[in-house]
């Protein structure tokens, strides 16, 4: 790296060690670090908090509220159990939900994704979970460079086009995939696409004109169809469209997949195992 | 209270820190209360009111257990690490809320001055020693410009403004500052450290 590079990383680290960087200049300091040698960049955030150490004052009180003492106590103890929870079952059909008929959603209108219901399938389909985006776990399927700077602190996440234009940058073979037109009339006017990368496993819905839901009542689920796969399409995640503009919603497969196609169903709140509601939106890979 | 590491950056016992990282539910509680207070004396000087600050020190200890089996005795002391980890937040908090560099700090006047005459913490120890005489071997204005920066938790743009100075001016004092820092804590010279796993 030549010593302008390093000298604009350096700032960009020491920068984000004391008032943070933009979406603009995180993407620059990830983009410096991929092409850098090793570089400590936890050393300048554990700089500033020695600094700010040796400033502070001696006479810091030693003892939190009794009442906020509590609280954080108590969401401890619920944040151990909740990572207690999430560590795999032995039997994955224990955590697997009892499928719901009851649903209103049961009703007959566009084609239902259909799939065979075979119980054993069914247990490979990795549980259903919320559309979070892991930018920690973003880096782990990255290169070793960046593993070393985005690795582990609470870094403030990318804007999703942002996140989104980093996966095109880290993956030029990223392929997109517009959704086709539904049968739903609430989905008429849908459009968008998917962006996915084979290689990262991961990927972004890209909604414009969706019908807001009520998370109460119904939430939407990505499937990913693998052509290959003889069993039930990958759960990609339940998630909510909360304006009728364009919305950006990250998303991974839990599995190894090579997918020949994406599908939104409407599912209960909380998503299903396998699929029970309509299929509202398909975006097939070309 | 329990039992906590012993004192120093290579401590043979098992810190407090790795001890909540292997599960250790009496550790979490032992964390909180040893670290509570510096958490949230932090989050009080790096936030808009004190209920936004007791929000803060709860995010804080969410992601003290989240990331302490990133902690490493030979890298930093455990409140250096924690620290890092409280202004971490606080500073993706203010970024989120803001979105635009903070003007001013608010200081809650909570702490009593115990300082010496160059504004620095009286606490001893092996490696706030090395800290403060980096600091201290630093000129006054660029000395300043990194306690308004990194203590007061103003932007570089209002150091800027305050001090009438340019604000590469700023930033370079702050990066010089924070590099001279790192060299004293044991870093090696930039370019050449090792990546953090």
């Amino acid at each position: 790296m030549n010593p302008r590079d390093l000298e604009r990383l350096e700032q960009l680290l020491a920068d984000r060690a004391t008032e943070g960087l933009g979406d603009v200049e995180l993407l620059e300091l990830r983009g410096l670090l991929m092409r850098s040698d090793a570089v400590d960049a936890d050393g300048w955030l554990i700089a500033a908090a020695a600094v700010d150490r040796a400033f502070a004052s001696d006479a810091t009180p030693s003892t939190l509220a009794p009442s906020l003492r509590s609280r954080i106590g108590r969401q401890s103890r619920e944040h151990f159990r909740a990572v207690r929870a999430r560590r795999p079952q032995a039997h994955p059909s224990e955590s697997a939900p009892t499928p719901d008929d009851s649903s209103d959603l049961a009703t007959s209108r566009a084609p239902r994704l259909t799939l065979p219901r075979d119980s054993a399938s069914a247990s490979t389909v990795p549980s259903r979970a919320s559309l979070r985006f892991d930018f920690i776990g973003w880096a782990v399927a990255a290169a070793a460079i960046l593993v070393a700077f985005i690795g582990w602190l609470p870094e403030t996440e990318p804007e999703p086009h942002v996140a989104l234009a980093l996966l095109k940058e880290l993956d030029p073979d990223t392929t997109e995939s517009s959704w086709g037109s539904s049968d739903f009339e609430s989905f008429r006017n849908v459009s968008g696409k998917v962006v996915w990368s084979e290689r990262h496993q991961r990927g972004f819905m890209v909604i414009r004109g969706g019908p807001v839901n009520d998370p109460r009542v119904l939430q939407y689920q990505l499937w990913i169809v693998d052509a290959k796969r003889d069993e039930n399409p990958v759960d990609g995640g339940v998630f909510d469209v909360t304006s009728s503009g364009e919305q950006i919603i990250p998303f991974h497969s839990r599995l190894p997949v090579e997918p020949s196609a994406f599908a939104l169903t409407e599912e209960k709140p909380g998503g299903v195992v396998v699929s029970k509601g309509p299929l509202v939106l398909v975006a097939a890979v070309e | 209270m329990g039992c906590f590491a012993r004192k120093g950056r290579t401590g043979l016992e098992t810190s407090v820190l790795q001890r909540v990282a292997s599960g250790d539910e009496v550790a979490v509680e032992e964390c909180i209360d040893r670290f509570g207070g510096l958490v949230h004396a932090i989050a009080r000087r790096m936030s808009p009111s004190l209920v936004d600050a007791d929000d803060a020190t709860q995010e804080i200890f969410i992601d003290v257990w989240t990331h302490a089996h990133r902690y490493r005795p030979d890298v930093a002391s455990e409140k250096t690490f924690i620290a890092m980890i409280a202004r971490r937040r606080l500073i993706d908090r203010w970024r989120r809320a803001e979105r635009q560099p903070r003007s001013d700090s608010l200081d809650l006047g909570l702490e009593t001055a115990d300082r010496s005459s160059d504004g620095l913490s009286l606490e001893t120890s092996e490696e706030l020693s090395r800290v403060r005489g980096a600091i201290e071997k630093l000129d006054p204005t660029p000395r300043e410009v990194l306690k308004l920066s990194v203590y007061d938790g103003l932007s570089h743009q209002a150091i800027a403004d305050r001090l009438g100075l340019p604000l590469g001016t700023v930033k370079t004092h702050v990066r010089r500052g924070l590099s001279r820092v790192r060299s004293s804590l044991g870093a090696e010279s930039s370019g050449s450290g090792k990546a953090v796993s």
